[in-house]
């Protein structure tokens, strides 16, 4: 067995392999550690924008009357601050924050789509500076980060302020949902040996659950921007109630996304909570089980309590009180999670370290915001608080409490491995006491501010009232806190620049990341372990040490392939290699190309965008196509004698699992928009109006068949391929033409059965959902030559089918989408007797 | 950790005094001054959960400390199910329940059931609200930015928006109930104090969202049944010196009426006089107020909906201020 034991001619041949290339060549970075910390680092940027946007806003409100800063000013700044905040900071920290980590907890040695996540972080750092060049050119979005319409339309806002926000944060989206498709696949496909579900680190947990909660949280906030955007560039009347569209389609759709995203925010910072506690009470957290179900649970809980953003609008009281109800259980999850911290303190010996103190502050905060979470769940209540200043503050107690304090304090922990320097401590006190004491001075008796009658979002209030000390004092408490954080950026730059070299394994922690070298190298794993254990630093003798020297799997480097192991999604069984890409700068070219297509979209310039949109779907085919290989290969060595197919020759390779997970982000789009069509067709009067009722059934029956039929041809192919019979290649073909023959029919009924979308709601919201099953149909058909391309280049045999086997899932999602969408368009009216 | 203690305790005595000198805020704008049958219940409410929220904080902090701070090292506490069960199971469920029942009940007691003794037809507009009443023979009376209510009788308040979202809202009074386009929702009210009261948009409306305020007067309800006939009807057309009126016809009678049963598209003026602010609260509506907020509106309240009178002379601005004043 001595041959697969790794030397350090391997772990040079390994630096070489995943490293970064220098110079421009940084812009092909795909490794996870590099673009982790670009996450990380351009976050924390807009981190200090938003809270320099947050000083602005405090000294505007210092005094009554103030003349700082004048209505638009404020208006852009207040919207700027919570879009920055949410957007740009909470969500790509966390993004870093998985990306950087997820591997190291699991044993891999990068992410299952590297060049994912890299075009993830190129649409982020776009859409960031689309963002961030408004405020510049003065026309920043000005109606608020919540964005109701009919305000952010095109009569109230004419400017193209709105449009800045909806295509803007659409793009910071696109990332959102690669890191959620990313990290479904990852977590379940890419660990280490023997890391069964049950024996995976909580952090895994906590980051597979969140990215779940973003494949199914973003796609309303998307849509909805969709929708908007469309309304204002080509006047679909959507949410326009004089059209047959409602303004509480966007509110629902809104916060649909906005609810959970409190907790796709919350759980990962949970998650650093869920590591630091046993690390520093010196034994595993009790309760694993329970807080996994607690984690999924809010993962649940958190999609049905949406409404409790919603409780003024006029919804009967009966059906609040399922919100009401919802919004107080979803407290349970959270309380588990507590005492389950509170019962490993016991049960340890805590070791009171710098991470500890802040921790100790997110405790007493995010408490307190929870506590006032639930007093806002009371319909009554809510009734007098919505909308003041006791929402501003309960908001920042669970955002700073719930994020910012454990962030800061997993910053801390994680410093010595990210630096490879020691913490110090003294300058980082300063800052907590500064943080803390600045925090509660700022928000705590913004409560009150609220209850006395002070609302929100209003750049000026007469003297007088009441409200003069209250403001004054949260102003100076905002400065403190600023000084606070200004304290915390000088200690970290202090430590990384100067500090000590740390010791490895610094707090004794027990999970994997902690047997890295620190900073880890690029490669992660010198060699993959098995575990054996939640913990295994702690339960398995000299493992980091084995790791190192090679003693693992995947020691050995082999035909200039970069390897990680791919396991049994349950049992942690190891079921393939996986062979990941090098530097490429595919990622950052098809970000260019959806640059070209969202800014010229933005300047109006919409056939620059229709290339910009044709570049985009190309650039993605030329990226597939560098992937597979082009001939059978048998199994593989990967160490203890175990020998083990490469990935594109496995049926659940993981981008199978990437397919699902995109699918189910499409597919929640989908239902969403149905939702939105169902909706409109209960509230909104005189809908569909009569005569706009699309007449005919032919033509719908044929697009149906069409689809139906292109779907039976891509399972042929895959059957012939399979059985290794010729034809694939005309049955492919075929594939092609019939999905081609159902975007002619989407098209078709689109043109000919109904009136001008600018006529109605209705008449815009069915030319929508024709217009998305027509796109399927037409991506369909491109993938069917895509396929038929790959064939004939030599990358498809019958061991190695993932091309079509992924073209037949979307094929088959087609058909899907367009059968329920067809049938929804004929058979409602008919089912209701409405129309002709 | 005494060091620690005593930075804590420190701003928390600044912060404790502040809010004793603050008390329950002003009485004419606080949910914690109560005036009316709505407020008064959720003022209950709110003290009973704030006295809640602050012993579980403290209890959760206390917990916490020990846990970290205490003195000896072996474990502690109860077995860690029974942690958990009890702690984040079993009592939060019994105090979200009792929560859940007493909220339903009292929400549900708010709910406009039955048919009000006074109907109000409220229309916010960026940044204005009209006020529809009906007179006896059931013709109506329009009034901007004043609302009159009765002590005691019950009052529904049916809320409508003429262009985006606005949210009504006094507190002293009772919740707000938001105005969207296309819907007309409906909130009960019951003052139970006479007085001056304000009340204000709750929901971001654009430019002049802070600057959208309307005055409150809880009457007597002979008094308010009085009012209401003499506003019903009232037409000042005709008063006050005739270069006002000629002004005002040149510049304001497209928008404005001095009619209380013209409903025209900016406020309704017959009653300008009678309102304690201009601009929807933006000052104080006094002589030279009046005359400057003609003059210079949109300095004052920069974006609102009406045309800049910059151009205005001197007399023309005395002349339209002495015709609004009713001399």
């Amino acid at each position: 067995m001595n041959d697969t034991v790794g030397t350090a001619e391997d772990r040079r041949e390994l630096t070489r392999l995943f490293s970064t290339p220098p110079g421009l060549g940084r812009l092909a970075a795909v490794n996870h550690s590099v673009i982790g910390l670009r996450f990380m680092l351009v976050a924390a940027m807009f981190f200090i924008l938003g809270g320099l946007l947050a000083m602005l806003l405090r000294a505007q409100l210092a005094i009554p009357g103030n003349e700082f800063l004048d209505n638009e000013a404020y208006s852009q700044i207040f919207t700027m601050h919570g879009t920055v905040m949410m957007f740009l900071f909470a969500i790509p920290l966390i993004e870093g924050l998985a990306l950087y980590f997820i591997p190291k907890y699991l044993g891999a040695r990068d992410l299952s789509f590297p060049r994912l996540s890299a075009f993830g972080f190129w649409c982020y750092l776009f859409g960031g500076l689309i963002l961030l060049g408004s405020m510049f050119a003065g026309v920043a979005p000005d109606t608020g980060w919540f964005m109701y319409t009919p305000l952010s339309g095109r009569e109230f806002t004419p400017g193209i302020n709105a449009d800045v926000w909806l295509i803007g944060v659409t793009f910071v989206e696109v990332s959102a949902i690669a890191f959620g498709i990313e990290l479904v696949a990852t977590v379940l496909k890419v660990r280490t040996a023997g890391m069964s579900l049950g024996r995976m680190p909580l952090f895994g947990w906590y980051i597979l659950i969140t990215a779940l909660m973003m494949v199914i949280g973003f796609p309303p906030l998307i849509l909805a921007s969709v929708l908007l955007e469309i309304e204002r560039a080509f006047g679909w009347p959507f949410f326009d109630v004089a059209l047959g569209g409602d303004p509480l389609l966007w509110q629902h759709l809104f916060w649909l996304f906005g609810h959970p995203e409190v907790y796709i925010i919350f759980l990962p910072a949970a998650a650093t909570v869920s590591m630091m506690i046993p690390t520093f009470s010196r034994r595993p957290l009790a309760g694993y089980h329970w807080v996994v179900g607690a984690i999924i649970a809010t993962g649940f809980i958190s999609f049905g309590l949406w409404v409790h953003h919603m409780f003024t609008v006029g919804i009967p009281h009966l059906a609040l009180v399922f919100f009401s109800a919802a919004s107080m259980f979803v407290a349970l999850p959270t309380t588990i999670q507590f005492f389950a911290w509170l019962a490993t303190l016991w049960q340890g010996r805590p070791v009171r370290r710098l991470p500890m103190l802040y921790l100790f502050g997110f405790l007493f905060i995010f408490v307190c915001g929870g506590l006032t979470g639930v007093m806002l769940a009371l319909v009554p209540f809510n009734w007098q608080a919505h909308d003041t200043h006791f929402v501003v503050a309960h908001l920042h107690y669970v955002l700073i409490g719930g994020f910012v304090f454990p962030v800061i304090a997993a910053l801390y922990y994680w410093l010595p491995l990210l630096s490879g320097r020691e913490v110090s401590g003294r300058l980082g006190q300063w800052a907590f006491w500064l943080l803390f004491i600045g925090f509660n001075l700022t928000f705590l008796h913004m409560h009150l501010t609220g209850l006395v009658g002070m609302p929100r979002r209003v750049y000026t209030y007469p003297e007088g009232l009441g409200w003069e000390w209250l403001n004054l004092l949260s102003t100076i408490g905002g400065f403190i806190m600023t000084a606070g954080f200004a304290a915390l950026l000088l200690d970290v730059l202090a430590t990384v620049r100067t500090g000590a070299r740390s010791k490895r394994n610094p707090w004794q922690g027990g999970t994997l990341e902690w047997s890295l070298d620190h900073p880890p190298a690029v490669y992660n794993f010198a060699s993959l372990p098995e575990v054996t254990s939640r913990e295994p630093l702690w339960e398995q003798q000299d493992l980091a040490i084995d790791i190192r020297e090679g003693r693992g799997y995947l020691a050995r480097t082999r035909n200039g392939w970069q390897e990680t192991l791919g396991v049994q999604a349950i049992s942690g069984r190891p079921d393939q290699i996986i062979l990941l890409p090098g530097p490429t700068y595919i990622p950052l070219i098809t970000a260019s190309c959806l640059l070209v297509f969202f800014l010229s979209f933005l300047l109006g310039i919409y056939w620059l965008s229709a290339i910009g949109a044709a570049a985009s779907l190309l650039a993605a085919l030329r990226w597939a196509w560098a992937g597979g290989l082009d001939r059978d290969w048998p199994d593989q060595y990967a160490g203890s004698g175990l020998k083990l197919p490469l990935h594109p020759q496995v049926i659940e390779a993981p981008g199978w699992w990437g397919m699902l997970a995109g699918l189910l982000c499409n597919g929640t789009f989908f239902i969403t928009a149905l939702f939105g069509y169902l909706y409109l067709w209960a509230v909104a009067p005189e809908w569909p109006p009569e005569s706009f009722i699309a007449t005919g059934i032919l033509l719908p029956a044929l697009t149906v068949v069409m689809a139906l039929l292109a779907l039976m041809a891509f399972h042929q192919a895959v059957r012939v391929n399979r059985l290794g019979q010729g034809g694939v290649g005309t049955v492919l073909l075929a594939s092609a033409a019939l999905s081609a023959a159902a975007v002619v029919g989407c098209a078709l009924q689109i043109s000919t059965g109904l009136p001008e979308p600018t006529t109605h709601a209705y008449a815009a919201l069915t030319t929508f959902l024709l217009g998305y099953c027509g796109l399927h149909a037409l991506i369909a058909g491109v993938l069917g030559v895509y396929c038929w391309l790959r064939l004939r280049a030599g990358y498809v045999s019958a061991l190695r089918s993932l091309d079509l086997r992924l073209s037949r899932v979307w094929a088959g999602y087609t058909a899907a989408v367009i059968v329920i969408a067809v049938t929804l368009i004929q058979g409602l009216p008919l089912l209701l007797g409405v129309g002709s | 950790m005494a060091g620690h203690v005593r930075k804590v305790i420190t701003p928390a005595v600044v912060v404790t005094s502040a809010l004793l000198v603050s008390g329950c805020g002003d009485p004419t704008v606080s949910a914690l001054a109560p005036a009316g049958e709505a407020a008064s219940e959720i003022a209950r409410i709110t003290w009973i959960m704030i006295a809640a929220t602050l012993f579980l904080m403290v209890v959760m902090s206390a917990l916490g400390l020990h846990a970290v701070y205490r003195k000896s090292d072996g474990p502690v506490g109860p077995s860690p199910l029974a942690v958990i069960l009890a702690g984040g199971v079993i009592v939060p469920t019994v105090v979200l329940l009792a929560l859940l029942v007493f909220g339903v009940r009292s929400g549900d007691a708010m709910l406009p059931v039955g048919e009000p003794a006074v109907e109000v037809r409220v229309t916010a507009h960026q940044w204005w609200w009209r006020f529809e009443y009906r007179d006896a023979d059931g013709g109506s009376i329009f009034t901007a930015n004043e609302l009159h209510l009765p002590v005691g009788e019950t009052i529904d308040i049916v809320v409508e928006s003429a262009d985006v979202i606005h949210s009504f809202w006094v507190p002293a009074l009772g919740g707000k109930i938001d105005a969207i386009p296309g819907r007309a929702n409906r909130m009960r009210l019951r003052p139970t104090e006479t007085g001056q009261f304000r009340g204000q948009c709750a929901e971001f409306c654009g430019a002049q969202h802070a600057r959208m305020a309307f005055d409150v007067q809880v009457h007597p309800s002979d008094d308010f049944h009085d009012l209401l006939r003499a506003m019903s009807g009232l037409d000042r057309r005709d008063t006050g010196p005739a270069a006002g009126r000629e002004a005002f016809e040149q510049h304001c009678m497209e928008c404005h009426s001095r009619a209380t049963d013209h409903d025209f598209e900016g406020p309704n003026l017959a009653r300008l006089a009678e309102r304690p602010w201009l601009g929807a609260g933006t000052i104080s509506n006094t002589p030279e107020n009046l005359r400057e907020w003609i003059a210079g509106h949109q300095t004052l309240k920069p974006g609102n909906r009406m045309p800049d009178h910059g151009a205005l002379n001197e007399d023309t601005v005395e002349a339209l201020a002495r015709y609004l004043e009713g001399e």
